[in-house]
């Protein structure tokens, strides 16, 4: 017994000294200390509840690329603003990522959980400019041209661009990467596949030369090319093992220095880049704190310089609470999320099979305690695309519509009669299905909690996403609450993906042949103006006649990063900008 | 002694045996396409019923289930429980790197909870009904209530708001950096023993009031001994016996119980990639690890035995 004490006097000895060292240990900053620099402006708090404004970065030092204009688009300027900051080398930008990725291979995976964290290692044919989201420049393609009647692009590639292991990029490369999705063989996946629905084939003419065919024109075409979803991958390793879940091989700005899991991706600066004089950081490391707050406080004592973009990144108390202590310190960005949250009821069961009733639980939603409940009032609301892309119906036609008025008693009203009309006078008993999660089950249980008004009583089945994911795309509830992050903010992914009747994610069971040729229609069509007319059409006609979806809210992103972060501006949705080709840290 | 270990490894064996049925039922019982969860996902809009189909022959999902247990089985026995169904890397890859980070875990909070819990539980009973006794209920009572990762949140929120400082991100192992090692385990540990030792301060207080009030206690008294003497050399050994049996018990739970405290310290321990993998429903991996978890409570149940042995040699194992 007295050796027990003496070992455990002895331990508490080793245990004390262990503290003082962690506590005496000294506070590695994981960059380099700010240099005293001109103050920068505070960034502005945004109102809880007003509509949140993307915060605006300097114009960048260079542009990454020099950019080919394609039909009917104008060039990026390429002219540096007077009295811009010249950007330094050095560094490793370390990024507070939410969730270890399933595995690498991008074109498999449908989660940004995989995309930021492998994204800096790969480049495409196409990007969007990393500092003017709206605009498509180029990458491994130095250029395309389009034939007249777009149903054909050639890309030419660049010549002397390298693997990360050294192998040549070639045509080749390109025509597997976009085979594999468009067209994947057994044991590949491919999520975004109805996204290239209308290729018919690519080819490669030379070595550095690809032509893809369409079989009708299609608006969308170059944009679904340009995602971040759709990097290159060396057809080298694909023949060799199958699949890239256990490789990052890129062409990108990075490189793999180390992947440990469950734990961080580390990337370091590639050599090779074919960008001369880029990257400027040494590297990019993606740190997987699963725990917001510890990703919070990660950020606070600077063991991280940045969030990740979208939901994410801070909540609304999070940013405000930056905003307010540490303004000077850490800049934060609202942005364009492109995700969306959503009620799905299926047509093609009762009592869902009655407008009516679909009506019903659409005039009953009030979106804007939706946004302050759900989003702590960050977020916007309108109907199927974004507001502020094209085919978006404008705030002020939302405003009027059925189930968007405020005060919500006159919808309320009408809500209660339809329900009389289609013989549920005293509403009806539903079980709806929710996902599970500390982001997503509030949706579900609110969306119930906004049924009750109307006499509808919800039961919430609130399943993990394996469970969650059979049951919605098996359309197995009647009713269902969830919301999804998109890939561009353009009507063939938000109109075609959730309403065409052949859409991968119409769980509605919505089938209208009109609404079909219409969605086709607005797809073929080139002109901007007239595209967005029809755009709007649709939506139009399904919020008047249809309404197998009734829509809560589009998300917005929150992000922050300490101020000596430079030359970054958040992506619009989550696929894109991810590369850090031009993003630098002062010293 | 040797004839009661052998037979306490022996009857293991049953128990790891029930175990490995039970944890292959339940896995195939709960509800969610594993073929499902591995190609799609929140892509199975991209998945077709072809593909599952093909995977499912894959993975020899679609053989009858006495067939997949015996495979499972006889690799097991091995030490070659597979490959997991959605990286493709060998699961003794996935124990060996998580494991030892839980094992350190575990092992630092119960130094922890005991350094807390002895002395608070022994003064607890020395100074019953006084001020002092209160005030260590009340700590002990704390620790109990609050959730363990609520206090973890609570020290990190501690450290970056007062200190403006956050243990380094990246686990390194103790052999690789020492020093960084420790700053990142060391807070963990804190909130994690703070919460196991209420149970043990509250056990051993009770056990330490009991003995007390014993004769030989009295008569140590009388013979004039000094309190600490009598407190640590008489009484507090004959306390100690239900203490190393809740001691036990702990270590068992938190091996595979810990992930609480590991995602609020970003520690890839071993029970977050269980419940990673139940989420996922990568069989062999939750298989594995559930076994393992097994595995040691068996050989704690016995350590903890022998334990008792060599505190009192009174018993005796035959």
């Amino acid at each position: 017994m007295g050796s027990i004490l003496r070992y455990s006097r002895l331990l508490g000895v080793v245990m004390a000294t262990a503290m003082v060292l962690a506590a005496c240990a000294p506070a590695a900053a994981p960059a380099p200390a700010p240099a005293p620099a001109a103050p920068a402006a505070p960034a502005a708090p945004a109102a809880p509840t007003a509509t949140p404004r993307p915060q605006v970065l300097p114009t960048p030092v260079a542009p990454l690329v020099n950019p080919t204009p394609t039909p009917g688009r104008a060039a990026a300027p390429t002219a540096t603003p007077a009295g811009a900051t010249q950007a330094q080398y050095g560094g490793v930008l370390t990024v507070g990522h939410f969730v270890a990725p399933p595995h690498m291979d991008i074109h498999q995976v449908n989660t940004a959980g995989a995309l930021w964290a492998i994204g800096p290692a790969y480049s495409g044919l196409l990007q969007y400019n990393p500092h003017k989201n709206s605009e498509v420049i180029t990458d491994l393609a130095e250029r395309w041209e389009g034939s007249s009647d777009a149903k054909t692009f050639t890309f030419f590639l660049r010549k002397g661009v390298k693997w990360h292991d050294g192998k040549p990029f070639t045509a080749d490369d390109v025509v597997v990467s976009i085979n594999r999705q468009a067209f994947p063989d057994k044991g590949t996946v491919s999520p975004r596949q109805s996204l290239l629905n209308n290729l018919t084939k690519i080819e490669k003419v030379d070595d550095f030369t690809v032509r893809m065919t369409l079989k009708d024109p299609q608006a969308s075409f170059i944009p679904v090319i340009a995602n971040g979803y759709n990097p290159v991958m060396p057809k080298h390793v694909i023949d060799a093992k199958g699949d890239m879940k256990n490789d990052i091989i890129g062409t990108g700005p990075f490189k793999l220095k180390r992947y440990q899991t469950g734990v961080a991706v580390e990337l370091e600066k590639n050599p090779d880049y074919y960008v001369k004089g880029r990257p400027y950081l040494d590297g990019v490391t993606h740190y997987i704190i699963a725990d917001w707050n510890t990703r919070f406080a990660a950020l606070k004592a600077k063991r991280i310089l940045m969030t990740n973009p979208g939901t994410p990144g801070l909540t609304t108390d999070m940013r405000v609470a930056l905003e307010k202590e540490m303004p000077d310190k850490i800049k934060t960005w609202v942005h364009v999320h492109l995700g969306n949250i959503i009620t799905v009821m299926n047509v093609t069961m009762k009592p869902f099979d009655d407008f009516r009733v679909r009506k019903a639980v659409n005039l009953a939603l009030d979106r804007k305690a939706a946004i302050d409940v759900l989003q702590q009032g960050a977020g916007l609301y309108g109907y199927m695309m974004p507001p502020g892309t094209l085919g978006a119906l404008s705030q002020e036609e939302i405003d009027k519509s059925p189930g968007y008025r405020y005060p919500k008693d006159q919808d309320v009203a009408e809500a209660k009669k339809l329900l009389a009309e289609a013989g549920y006078p005293n509403g009806f008993d539903v079980k709806l299905l929710n996902r599970a999660g500390a982001t997503f089950a509030p949706r579900g249980i609110f969306q119930a909690d906004q049924l009750k008004k109307i006499g509808i009583r919800a039961t919430v089945d609130t399943k993990e996403d394996t469970s969650f994911y059979a049951d919605l795309f098996g359309k197995k509830y009647p009713i269902i609450t969830y919301g999804e992050g998109e890939t561009i903010g353009d009507p063939d992914v938000y109109l075609y993906q959730y309403l065409h009747s052949k859409g991968s994610k119409n769980t509605s069971g919505f089938a209208n042949a009109e609404i079909d040729k219409l969605i086709e229609l607005q797809s073929r069509t080139l002109d901007a103006k007239e595209r967005d007319k029809i755009a709007q059409d649709i939506q139009r006609k399904v919020m008047t006649d249809h309404l197998p979806i009734a829509h809560i809210l589009h998300l917005v992103g929150q992000m922050g990063a300490w101020r000596e972060v430079r030359n970054y501006d958040p992506p619009i949705g989550l696929t894109n900008n991810l590369q850090f080709a031009d993003t630098w840290i002062a010293k | 002694m040797q004839r009661y270990i052998i037979r306490r490894l022996l009857l293991a064996i049953p128990v790891l045996l029930g175990v490995s049925i039970t944890i292959f039922v339940i896995m195939r019982v709960i509800p969610g396409d594993v073929a499902l969860a591995i190609l799609g996902g929140e892509a199975a809009s991209g998945v077709s019923q072809e593909q599952l189909n093909d995977l499912r022959t894959q993975l020899g999902l679609n053989k009858p289930l006495y067939e997949q247990y015996g495979q499972w089985m006889w690799d097991f026995v091995q030490f070659n429980p597979g490959k997991s169904l959605q990286s493709g890397r060998p699961v003794m890859d996935h124990v060996k790197n998580t494991f030892p980070v839980t094992l350190e875990l575990v092992i630092l909070s119960i130094a922890v909870s005991l350094l807390i819990a002895l002395p608070i539980g022994v003064l607890s009973a020395m100074r019953q009904d006084t001020w002092v006794d209160y005030v260590f209920r009340v700590v002990s009572i704390g620790g109990l209530a609050m959730p363990v990762f609520w206090t973890g949140t609570l020290i990190i929120m501690v450290l970056v708001g007062t200190f403006g400082w956050l243990p380094p991100l990246g686990y390194m192992g103790f052999f690789e950096n020492p020093v960084v090692n420790i700053q990142q385990v060391i807070w963990p540990s804190l909130a994690m023993g703070y919460y196991l030792s209420a149970a043990v301060s509250r056990m051993t207080r009770s056990q330490m009031l009991e003995v007390l009030r014993q004769d030989y206690i009295r008569t140590a008294w009388s013979k004039g001994l000094r309190e600490r003497v009598i407190m640590y050399r008489h009484a507090l050994k004959n306390a100690i016996l239900p203490v190393v049996t809740v001691t036990g018990i702990q270590f068992g739970v938190l091996i595979g119980g810990a992930v609480l405290v590991e995602i609020v310290f970003v520690l890839p321990g071993m029970g977050t990639e269980l419940v990673q993998a139940i989420l996922r429903r990568d069989y062999p991996i939750v298989q594995t690890i559930v076994m393992l978890i097994a595995a040691i409570y068996v050989l704690v149940n016995l350590g903890v035995d022998l334990l008792y042995a060599w505190l009192d040699p009174r018993i005796r194992y035959t």
